[in-house]
């Protein structure tokens, strides 16, 4: 019963933005309308404009979005992985700081609000030649989402048996064949979960990109903000915008799902 | 196949000190087992030899050769790990295949004659059946065979395991040690073989290397560890029951030498008279085994220590009976079935030459002068 009021409350919105996609303006401002069919009729007006000939900048600024999640979370969970891993297998020391200081030295940098490192960004950016630059916005997005990365992939590769990576070593395995063949795949689940979290957040994010792009490397959220502010709020086109952008990240997380379910450690160590 | 020589390794962790001075040779061929408690540095040993663990001291030789500065993965070991650390991302194919795709071998098992290798190893093993499984499928019997199975294909110069035996049930536990036995003969690699259990010590291996704390105390056949002990440790790890092990003084008893404490008193044997007779102290650790402690129910002609049993715990061919005497607790191993029950008077005896004397103090075996090993077995 708790579930069910629950989820009326968590789907009402989801629904409210599918049905507005589909109606007119009138049908918009005449106050709420809520079952297609009888109280208003369906067009697809909105979607006509969204993906015919349009005034505004949709599929590059999609593009952009998916470029820059994509990217960006690969990048953190490549990186992450080495990082964690060292973190999680090898015994650090620099002064006072030992593997628990510099893991949460690293995840500590997501305590600050980012508005503070995007005005410090911002000017580095400037000297770099580096703003509203797709390179630009996928570094901006690599270096946030590495700390994050690196915190929950510690956890999984700790997890790991020594003996697993040892075993491959005797076997006759480098260093980084030992990595990449056994010690990555055995990690799937948290490597699909950081890739995911990663690509969300840069999928969602609005202040970097609103403060470092302007023109060529703007993303979704800046340009649905646009359609809002530019013009009057076309609460229809929004809509359709809105369906769209939830889609992305809905089809990354099914397909990770499966490496998340997956229990990639049974069976190795008694 | 290559011989084995650890000269003085050391290994030190954070605050525990695992191996304190490991030293030994093992012939080309050989069939070695470490035997020690755990905590005794068994597994750190192999790991050294190895490759994955780093030594702070000493040297390893691998067919003569020092590897201390080999990597792993250029020493051509297998270890059979204790929790077997097959790969949970493959099938029981891939685990195995898994060693012959390495760099360091693909130049000599070409795809297909890898192919074929593992199955003729997967066939020696019975598990020829079981390749396209994956590795949760697998029973324990079934994932110690893989994991044996990895080891053996890649023809190391150095067969390690570590208590690959332990974890099955009992009756599996057997046939493995009978097979195990089968297979190093067949193949004739050298190995190295870690196990707490003195039986499968005795039962596979041409010698056994004690350990205790990291160190080397006893080397010999397995003959010789078992019926010459150098100190008490190694008397109470080989055996089962343990090694009644009694304090007891060195007494004249009418011109002949007596071993006599709280109680309970056993003739000494005229050949061990002279030496102890030559001692200062008179104090002495008295070591029997439980199989040559004589029980009998009635007193025997030539006079006994009664005592009370305590306990009786019937193994099927023998009992194992505890016997109170004096002030002295001794377990005792007796043939066939016992009609003693707990509340019992017997008398107890020994035969004088099974007995075994000690110091009190260092624990050292007093027929062995110190720093003398017995090597006897270690090269046939």
């Amino acid at each position: 019963m708790l579930l069910a009021i629950w989820l009326a409350f968590a789907l009402f919105p989801i629904y409210w933005t599918v049905a507005t996609a589909f109606k007119t303006p009138i049908d918009i401002y005449q106050g709420p309308k809520y079952v297609p069919f009888i109280d208003f009729h369906p067009t697809v007006m909105s979607w006509e404009r969204l993906f015919g000939p349009q005034n505004f900048s949709f599929f590059k600024d999609f593009a952009n979005s998916l470029l820059f999640g994509s990217m960006s979370a690969l990048l953190a969970v490549l990186l992450g992985a080495f990082a964690a891993y060292g973190l999680a297998q090898y015994r650090y020391k620099f002064g006072f700081y030992k593997n628990d200081d510099i893991a949460y030295l690293l995840v500590s940098q997501r305590f600050m609000p980012p508005i503070v490192a995007v005005l410090a960004i911002y000017i580095t950016y400037q000297k770099l030649s580096l703003l509203d630059s797709r390179l630009g916005m996928i570094l901006a997005y690599t270096a946030f989402d590495l700390p994050l990365a690196i915190f929950l992939l510690r956890n999984f590769f700790e997890q790991i048996p020594v003996e697993l990576e040892q075993a491959a070593a005797i076997d006759g395995y480098g260093k980084v064949e030992r990595l990449l063949r056994v010690v990555f795949p055995l990690a799937a689940p948290g490597l699909a979960a950081a890739y995911m979290i990663c690509f969300v957040f840069s999928w969602n994010d609005f202040l970097f990109a609103l403060i470092l792009t302007f023109d060529n490397a703007t993303t979704l959220p800046i340009m649905i903000t646009n359609l809002n502010t530019q013009m009057q709020p076309m609460w229809w086109l929004l809509s359709a915008v809105g369906i769209v952008v939830m889609v992305p990240p809905v089809i990354v997380a099914v397909f990770l799902d499966r490496y998340m379910q997956r229990q990639v450690l049974r069976g190795g160590v008694r | 196949m290559a011989s084995l020589q650890l000269t003085g390794v050391k290994k030190r962790y954070e605050s525990v000190l695992a191996l304190a001075d490991v030293s030994f040779d093992l012939a080309d061929g050989q069939f070695m087992a470490l035997l020690g408690p755990s905590g005794a540095g068994k597994t750190t040993t192999l790991k050294s030899i190895a490759g994955v663990e780093t030594p702070d001291g000493g040297e390893i030789r691998i067919g003569g050769r020092l590897v201390n500065d080999i990597p792993a993965e250029g020493r051509n070991t297998a270890l059979v790990f204790e929790n077997y650390a097959l790969y949970p991302n493959m099938t029981v194919y891939g685990n195995m295949v898994f060693p012959l795709k390495a760099p360091a071998r693909a130049e000599k098992f070409r795809a297909e004659s890898a192919t074929q290798r593992v199955f003729e190893v997967a066939r020696t093993l019975g598990i020829a059946s079981l390749l396209e499984r994956r590795t949760w499928e697998l029973s324990g019997g079934q994932r110690q065979r893989v994991a044996l199975g990895r080891a053996l294909v890649r023809e190391p110069d150095v067969f390690l395991m570590d208590e690959p035996i332990s974890h099955l049930d009992a009756k599996l536990r057997f046939e493995m040690r009978a097979e195990l036995k089968r297979l190093q003969r067949d193949i004739g690699v050298t190995t190295l073989y870690a196990t707490p259990d003195y039986a499968e010590a005795m039962a596979l291996a041409d010698v056994i290397v004690v350990l205790r704390e990291g160190r080397v105390i006893q080397v010999g056949t397995p003959t010789a560890v078992f019926n010459r002990p150098i100190d008490t440790y190694v008397a109470h790890l080989l055996g089962e029951p343990h090694i009644n092990l009694l304090e007891m003084e060195i007494q004249s008893r009418s011109g002949r030498l007596a071993a006599v404490g709280q109680g309970v008193e056993f003739a000494i044997h005229p050949s061990q008279a002279e030496l102890l007779r030559q001692r200062v102290t008179k104090l002495i650790t008295v070591g029997v085994r439980p199989s040559e402690v004589l029980v009998s129910p009635t007193e025997p002609d030539g006079g006994g220590d009664s005592g009370t049993v305590i306990a009786v715990e019937p193994r099927g061919a023998t009992t194992v009976l505890v016997v109170r005497a004096g002030g002295q607790q001794v377990v005792a191993k007796v043939g066939g079935e016992q009609r003693l029950r707990p509340d019992s008077i017997v008398w107890i005896g020994v035969k004088p030459e099974s007995l075994y004397f000690f110091e009190r103090e260092s624990g050292a075996r007093v027929e062995v002068p110190h720093g003398e090993i017995d090597a006897a077995g270690a090269s046939r």
